[in-house]
């Protein structure tokens, strides 16, 4: 007999909330990941290794590693600056899920973006995702509409797939973006929607300014991410988008 | 520069120190650009930040596009003690074939050049017996 998939649970009123971002559609979750650390000033508290490291950052005389783990009261971010291809997502979130479980995180909230043919800036959509049904009430709460249906593949299927199948209950955000390009708009559509989520107001001021930069800057990233997502899309016959 | 600017600033210098860019000798960036096809054209989209609609060029060749566009600002990158200045985005495309040359079309809205190649209609009507 087949398990059941739906669960209940009572979300604690002030819950331990891990957020995570990794490069992907638009580079929504790295970017909006990283101004939010930086916003909030989050300290650095660990990092997800994976071996060995394709990539070490030198700051301030000091290696760190590419996908760090940061923390402010009942707070964590995992932020990802290299894209987590099919042979390290299985790795990289059994160590989510891992560290999840050892630090007693209550929510687990997964960033990412959605493609559009036509996106209107001026109103960009976020849509949610939910493992548990009680996590309808946090969409509901924050004006979110459901992500009601449609196909995510790549590495954030994988990601996903892992985080329902585990105990701890999970909320995905996907922003409508530009697939192809660093899309800042969703980015700060996305910090807006964390902001209500940890009802904390975060300056996008800093944010605007650097939006043309921030494209400018991610071209080798997004390049990257995009080599990784295509490597699914030839193998796979459903177009990863449709929402209603 | 802000703290998340220089941070972007920093992590992506180091991010470039390997990469597969060889445009710092030459001053010019290489944007990112995707090229879609659909039922009667292909779509050539061409991200282009920091550019103005009246500084881009786009040239038309044989069978390719040469797309420049002049930076309104001088983007930096600083790698040591180096800082190397850019000031435009440069692309050349192959355009595909069967395409009806008089018909290209381009738009630029939100920092993005958009760019309709219809394809040629050409060939006979088969009756139905």
């Amino acid at each position: 007999m087949q398990k059941s998939k739906v669960k209940k649970l009572e979300l604690a009123e002030n819950p331990v909330t891990l957020f995570l971002g990794i490069p992907g559609p638009g580079l929504i979750g790295t970017m909006s990941m990283t101004y939010i650390i930086h916003t909030l000033k989050m300290d650095l508290v660990g990092e997800i290794e994976s071996s060995p490291s394709p990539i070490i950052f030198v700051d301030n005389g000091q290696m760190v590693g590419p996908v760090r783990i940061y923390k402010k009261d009942k707070m964590f971010a995992i932020v990802s600056d290299i894209p987590i291809d099919y042979d390290n997502s299985v790795g990289f979130t059994e160590s989510v899920i891992d560290f999840s479980k050892k630090n007693h995180v209550d929510l687990i909230v997964f960033l990412s973006g959605i493609q559009v043919q036509e996106k209107n800036v001026s109103n960009l959509k976020t849509y949610g995702l939910v493992t548990h049904e009680k996590l309808e009430k946090l969409l509901y709460d924050n004006g979110i509409p459901k992500f009601l249906s449609g196909v995510i593949s790549g590495p954030d299927a994988i990601i996903l797939s892992q985080l329902r199948n585990s105990s701890i209950p999970t909320v995905a955000f996907h922003t409508e973006c530009n697939y192809f390009f660093p899309d800042p708009d969703a980015a700060m559509q996305t910090i807006k929607i964390i902001s209500q989520i940890i009802k904390t107001k975060i300056d996008l001021v800093e944010f605007e300014k650097q939006v043309d930069y921030l494209r400018l800057q991610n071209r080798q990233l997004m390049e990257d991410t995009l080599n990784v997502l295509q490597t699914q899309k030839e193998s796979s016959t459903i177009p990863p988008q449709i929402y209603k | 520069m802000s703290d998340f600017g220089s941070f972007i600033e920093k992590q992506m210098n180091s991010f470039f120190e390997d990469t597969v860019f060889n445009d710092f000798t030459h001053k010019e960036l290489v944007p990112l650009s995707h090229l879609n096809e659909k039922h009667s054209s292909w779509i050539l989209e061409i991200d282009l930040p920091l550019v103005d609609k009246k500084n881009i060029e786009i040239i038309l060749s044989t069978d390719h596009l040469s797309i420049n566009a002049k930076l309104t600002k001088t983007f930096c990158i600083s790698k040591g003690n180096v800082v190397t200045e850019f000031n435009c985005l440069r692309k050349m495309i192959k355009i595909p074939n069967g395409i009806d040359t008089k018909q290209i079309s381009a738009i630029f809205k939100n920092g993005v050049l958009k760019i309709t190649m219809p394809k040629l209609v050409q060939g006979r009507k088969i009756p139905i017996k």
